[in-house]
């Protein structure tokens, strides 16, 4: 028996091996009725949107919003809000950085619960409720521009300009690494692997932001694009004309600009959460513990498996939208942009899954996280007074999880829908409309029955 | 956009008031449902009487076995035990390595060609998986704790 410190556990290899990404506690199946319900709604909502939903394009993107009072906008927009946010991004991620350099590989080192749970999980809830948070808390970004201050030149300036045919390319390239490390890679929740990942992280944005200026990371960080794809379901926004605003996320929705590869990093987003989901299902554990691949090759393909086929099933969808919706008078050249035109519409789907999946562990790795940052380097210190805390696994019961599992898919679809909707009626002939909805609409209700039975069998 | 707001807000309503309703019929369900017994799953009555050796009254035992790489009954079964019962985990295995039950963070070396025993009150709700450290995939089963 390993020496077990406290009720946790103290083996210095392989400890609290995190199945679940992190955390070694996974959610029950949702009963099947609950899966029933969520289906069923689904359902009803997709055709009753397609014959109640307005007829003309109501949604006006960029120029929408009720303008937050100047004196707040003047204060948000200050240097000093600004700075304080950047120096908070700095204490945080200086604090974890000092624990995963100087702390030992132990279970109770806070780093593996910060990089998995309060940052990569709790990246989702920030960014629903207050937009493109880490845009503003980066510490890549204050860095670079300390290193712009030293060179003389303006942070936006690189040494040449930033291709427009990247776009998101790069993110989805970061955030598929990222997601390959917190679901498939051996030891993820090791220090060694862990300095391993985010020392090469730095290096290669830190250089791409040296070389393109800081608007690299926008569409080339990985975080940041998924925090700002996942702003946009924020009620916060800001309106063309600079304004900080109040609206409604199907406004910021559409206001998404379309670019290369927006497709790709929300598959990226969609695939791996459902690929989490998946890998626990007793049809993977079978197939991995029959064949020959090692956990990792398996996983990999899986992992890569699940990306393609969210890339694939989007893309024919919209093709056959083309298709259908194509107004037969014209050549039908227009229909070239339509993947990225209805991609903003997979991202309330995409958080959805999210939700779903990483709730609980929210709840209660954050806990975790929240002990074992007293005492960072593992020296028995209590610097936060919350090292003699226990997790509390009754803060939250399997039914009220189950509820919020269900909510979370079906909203997701049904905040899809409406998005997909008011692109469709501006983009097709109105009386091609509802033919050019029904791919994307059997898209979308695949994705949510996908997502439930996910719930229901993983 | 006002319409679009007061339509999604209707809609929310509806997923509420859908997946409540579901909820409450489904208590009554799974407590009529006995779970299926899987195979290498005993269950012990309560009525049995506890001697030294015997499992103790209301005491689910899980027997897995471990020979040649291969993990039988398969390892993506799933035991199902009621919150609050008594959970006996015995590994019979052909290699040295570690038992490691997820979640409730016990662990227990086993010995070649030897077995292991853990033994552990089912009190935390949720799915856990149960493994070897040292194999690749080393699941051993799943416990649910409903």
């Amino acid at each position: 028996m390993s020496p077990i410190a406290g009720g946790r556990l103290a083996t210095d290899h392989d400890w609290v091996v995190l199945a679940h990404g992190i955390g070694s506690r996974q959610d029950l199946p949702i009963p099947f009725s609950y899966a029933v319900a969520g289906a069923v709604v689904a359902l009803v909502v997709s055709f009753a949107a397609l014959g109640w939903l307005w007829r003309e394009p109501r949604l006006t993107g960029g120029a929408a919003g009720r303008p937050l009072p100047a004196s707040l906008q003047r204060f948000l927009d200050s240097a000093g809000f600004r700075w304080t946010l950047r120096i908070l991004g700095l204490l945080l991620v200086g604090f974890v950085v000092v624990a995963a350099v100087f702390g030992p590989d132990l279970a109770s080192n806070p780093t593996a619960t910060w990089v998995y749970v309060l940052f990569w999980v709790g990246l989702v809830p920030v960014s629903i409720l207050f937009g493109p948070v880490w845009r503003q808390l980066n510490p890549l970004r204050t860095i670079h521009r300390g290193i712009a201050a030293l060179l003389g030149t303006p942070p936006e300036q690189g040494l040449r300009p930033l291709p427009a045919r990247l776009g998101y390319w790069p993110a989805a390239v970061s955030l598929f690494a990222f997601t390959w490390l917190e679901l498939v890679a051996s030891d993820r929740t090791t220090l060694p692997v862990l300095r391993a990942f985010f020392g090469l992280y730095v290096v290669v944005h830190l250089t791409a932001a040296v070389i393109y200026g800081s608007h690299w990371f926008d569409r080339g960080d990985g975080f940041e694009a998924y925090s700002s794809l996942l702003g946009r379901l924020s009620p916060l926004g800001r309106r063309d004309d600079g304004r900080l605003v109040i609206r409604s996320p199907f406004n910021s929705l559409d206001a998404l600009a379309p670019a290369a590869g927006l497709v790709a990093t929300i598959a990226v987003m969609l695939g791996s959460t459902a690929y989490d989901g998946f890998s626990n299902s007793p049809v993977w554990i079978k197939f991995t513990t029959e064949s020959s691949m090692s956990t990792r090759t398996s996983g990999t393909l899986g992992l890569l498996g699940f990306v393609l086929l969210a890339i694939v099933t989007y893309s024919v969808a919209t093709w056959l939208a083309g298709v259908l919706g194509r107004d037969p008078g014209t050549d039908g050249g227009s229909r070239r942009g339509l993947p990225t035109a209805f991609a903003h519409s997979i991202i309330p789907i995409a958080a959805g899954y999210l939700v779903a999946h990483y709730f609980s562990l929210m709840v209660f790795e954050g806990q975790h996280a929240l002990i074992n940052a007293s005492d960072p380097l593992v020296r028995g210190w209590n610097l936060f007074g919350t090292a003699e805390r226990g997790v509390d696994f009754a803060a939250v019961s399997p039914a009220t999880i189950a509820v919020v599992q269900v909510i979370a898919i079906v909203a997701g679809h049904v905040c899809g829908v409406v998005a997909a909707h008011d692109r469709a009626v501006r983009l097709f002939p109105r009386r091609q409309a509802v033919a050019g909805q029904l791919p994307l609409l059997f898209l979308m209700i695949g994705y949510t029955i996908g997502g439930l039975l996910l719930l229901f069998a993983g | 956009m006002r319409s679009a707001t007061r339509i999604a807000a209707s809609l929310a309503t509806l997923i509420t008031l859908t997946v409540v309703a579901a909820a409450c019929s489904d208590n009554s369900d799974s407590q009529d449902g006995q779970p299926p017994t899987p195979t290498g799953v005993t269950s012990t009555q309560p009525s049995t009487l506890p001697t030294s050796a015997s499992p103790a009254p209301n005491e689910t035992v899980i027997e897995v076995s471990v020979m040649d790489g291969r993990v039988s009954p398969s390892p993506d079964r799933r035991v199902e035990v009621s919150r609050g019962q008594l959970v006996r985990i015995v590994v019979n295995s052909d290699v040295a390595d570690e038992i490691h039950v997820h979640g409730y963070d016990l662990e227990e070396a086993v010995d070649a060609g030897g077995a292991a025993t853990l033994e552990f009150e089912a009190d935390q709700p949720g799915a856990f998986e149960v493994e070897l450290h040292d194999q690749d995939p080393g699941l051993l089963f799943t416990l649910l704790v409903r």
